[in-house]
């Protein structure tokens, strides 16, 4: 596939490596370009569903949501990598000015490679999502006796798994609690970055509550895929749902 | 203004690099949605003409 769709690249130029200063505005305003560019081209998607709904050959239909959904799924996946990136700046950024040690840049770096992976985990848990409900629209109709049957070895396996379904509700719950935190976070960064002065402190914040989200979210993906119960699995995005 | 040690040169580098990996990408994924919109396109031009 062809590259060179437009997307705006502005090139470095010749800002010198010895002006620290000058280099960090010029990869964070890449960057704000390169978010710019991506949120606009996730818009233009949106619009991509509905003409993919007007489509009355069933089968063509379905290859084409399936063809959206992983482009989205990769658009996705360059949001949180974008996201990374940015907090790598933050770190560089931060820096101007200000001698640190190596033990500073190691943690920076370790942070950085946090918020990088709490990414990646955010879109696994969009792919999931969009894997789940092709599933449910691709389901071959079942007849009656055919259900029940299914239904009855459902309602069985789930059963069984009722303390974990318990345990699970519970760990959302705590999901919501941290994705509510991250989101506060996020936001402190960003009003310090308006403002010209992303902190360390509030930086820290935002990774160590991303990875607190990410690692439950990954913990809470691993049981349900462990139990296999088929309904629980399907029911994994209203349990992963606050991940979102 | 401050210079830039060798840590933060290789900082530097490296941020920039994922910036262009990411816009590479996004040009990529961009030329593809394209090219589906346009097959998208022919097959409704083709179900109105049927």
């Amino acid at each position: 596939m062809g590259k060179g769709a437009g997307t705006p690249k502005p090139e470095a130029g010749k800002v010198p490596e010895s002006d620290k200063e000058h280099a960090s505005v010029e990869l964070q305003q890449r960057a704000d370009s390169l978010g710019d560019s991506l949120r606009s081209f996730e818009k233009e998607m949106d619009g991509a569903d509905a003409m993919a709904d007007k489509i009355k050959d069933p089968v063509k239909r379905d290859e084409f949501r399936s063809a959206l959904a992983t482009l989205r799924g990769r658009t996705g996946g360059l949001g949180n990598a974008l996201r990374g990136a940015v907090a790598g700046l933050a770190l560089f950024a931060g820096g101007v000015g200000v001698g640190k040690s190596m033990g500073d840049e190691r943690h920076g770096a370790e942070m950085a490679e946090l918020s990088r992976q709490a990414g990646a985990a955010e879109g696994e848990n969009r792919i999931l999502k969009e894997q789940l409900a092709k599933r449910e629209s691709a389901a071959p109709a079942k007849t009656d006796q055919g259900e029940k049957a299914m239904g009855r070895a459902l309602d069985t396996v789930t059963g069984e798994n009722a303390a974990l379904r318990s345990q699970l509700a519970e760990m959302a719950k705590e999901l919501a609690r941290f994705r509510q935190e991250r989101d506060e976070a996020n936001a402190r960064v960003i009003a310090e970055k308006e403002k010209g002065i992303v902190t360390q402190d509030a930086l820290m914040k935002q990774q160590t509550v991303s990875g607190n989200l990410s690692a439950l979210y990954g913990k809470m993906k691993n049981l349900i895929e462990a139990s296999g119960d088929p309904k629980l699995k399907e029911d994994a995005d209203r349990f992963l749902a606050a991940y979102e | 203004m401050t210079g830039m040690n060798d840590q933060e040169s290789v900082q530097y580098a490296t941020a920039k690099r994922e910036l262009d990996r990411i816009y590479d990408e996004l040009d990529a994924v961009k030329a593809e949605f394209r090219d589906l919109i346009a097959q998208m396109a022919a097959q409704l031009l083709a179900e109105e003409t049927a």
